[in-house]
């Protein structure tokens, strides 16, 4: 079943509960250099009236449909795992190039201190497949950050959080 | 210390039976049986009204807006029985004091992922905000010239301790607003140690004036 990460920015407070949950599914090295999969941002926009939009955002990798990183790749490393539509890869032959990197819009892919090779959230692609949620989802406790399934996200008919998001990022630019 | 207090001088015990009072149990109870022990008092549904049924631990025994404990201290103390305003910063509002320490130093900020002293040092959580931090008013950074990131010094009276500048519209003009319990940046070093809640005598370590400079080192 194809899951989809839905993200409600009226429900995140910037809590980092979710970069918790990643930090530690991942055992995530930072003393080493390593960065979190996931995180958090809790901007604050000035407005034209005076006033101040407080944008708190969770982003990690966006498992995008038509995902640029797959064919940036020249030792094929990313691939896309049919059953849950996540965005995995087998970094065996990684060789820290960077093409993923550069070919994704939102930053996502990391290198490993240790040795180099990219690394990347690929969805808890095995929690998923065994009926778990994401590890940075069971850490939200304020329902801002849900993985559902593509039925369900269509049923829901809300394509909310997707524009909350775009613009967002529209405004961040400014 | 032989201080007036009939509770301190009756002992650990006696005191620990003050704080326990109520639950149906005394220390020389749990010394005396194995554990664990039920506590007798907790029953569930909680049947609440035991106070308004026996009593508040008040010279009137009635739940009082007018204190009859503050009524009876010396009036010289100036300690009002009823729960009048009193600014925090009275004994710092002489016009050289405010002129040298125009800020309002907040500590009672709290983070999700901070527990009093408790957490600094955890890496993954300190990860979030790596640095102390000092965060200012969007309107005091821009006349100050302060950048996010900014290493900056915040000084007192008392003691000086330095920060990294977050601009913020979360708090309020003139007030400094930051996290305590950092060893490298201690807080409770910027308030006088006669800074105290005149009623119960608690230090105030909530609130301080304080002032705020550029340094070139974090
Ligand atoms: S745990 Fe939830 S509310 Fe907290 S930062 Fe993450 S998405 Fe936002
Ligand atoms: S790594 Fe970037 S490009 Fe690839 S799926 Fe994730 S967000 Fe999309
Ligand atoms: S899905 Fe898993 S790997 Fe991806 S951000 Fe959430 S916890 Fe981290």
């Amino acid at each position: 079943m194809k899951h989809v990460f839905v993200f409600d920015q009226d429900k995140c407070s910037a809590c980092s509960a979710c970069m918790m949950g990643c930090l530690d599914q991942n055992d995530t090295d930072l003393a080493a250099g390593d960065k979190c999969f996931r995180q958090t941002f809790d901007n604050e926009i000035p407005l034209a009236d005076g006033g101040t939009y407080f944008a708190y955002i969770s982003a990690a990798c966006m498992h995008c449909v038509d995902a640029p990183c797959i064919p940036a790749c020249p030792v094929g490393c990313l691939y896309k795992d049919p059953e849950t539509g996540f965005t995995v890869y087998d970094n065996t032959n990684c060789i820290g190039c960077k093409s993923c990197a550069m070919a994704c819009p939102f930053g996502a892919p990391r290198y490993r201190a240790s040795d180099g090779k990219m690394v990347k959230c690929d969805g808890c692609n095995e929690r998923v497949k065994n009926g778990l949620d994401p590890a940075c989802v069971r850490a939200c406790s304020f329902g801002a950050l849900t993985c559902v399934t593509e039925e369900e996200y269509k049923a829901s008919g809300s394509t909310k959080a997707c524009n909350a998001l775009i613009d967002q990022l529209g405004l961040r630019k400014k | 210390m032989d201080l007036d207090d009939d509770l301190l001088k009756a002992g650990h015990e006696a005191c620990v039976d003050w704080m326990i009072d109520g639950c149906g149990l005394t220390v020389a109870d749990l010394k005396a049986h194995d554990k664990p022990i039920k506590v007798p008092a907790a029953v569930w549904p909680v049947q609440p009204g035991k106070l308004l049924k026996d009593g508040f631990k008040t010279p009137s025994g009635k739940f009082e807006f007018y204190s009859n404990a503050i009524a009876a201290i010396d009036p010289k103390y100036g300690l009002d029985p009823l729960p009048s305003y009193r600014d925090p910063l009275e004994d710092q509002n002489d016009p050289e004091t405010k002129a040298a320490y125009p800020f309002y130093l907040c500590t009672g900020a709290r983070l999700p992922h901070a527990i009093h002293s408790r957490t600094h040092e955890t890496p993954w959580l300190r990860s979030l905000r790596p640095d102390p931090t000092i965060e200012v008013y969007t309107t005091d950074a821009e006349r100050l010239g302060l950048q996010n990131g900014e290493p900056v010094e915040l000084y007192s009276p008392y003691g000086k301790i330095r920060m990294k500048v977050k601009v913020t519209a979360r708090s309020q003009p003139g007030v400094l607003m930051t996290l305590h319990g950092y060893t490298e940046a201690n807080v409770n070093e910027l308030i006088g140690r006669n800074h105290l809640d005149p009623y119960s005598g608690y230090p105030g370590f909530k609130g301080m004036r304080c002032n705020i400079r550029k340094v070139q080192e974090a």
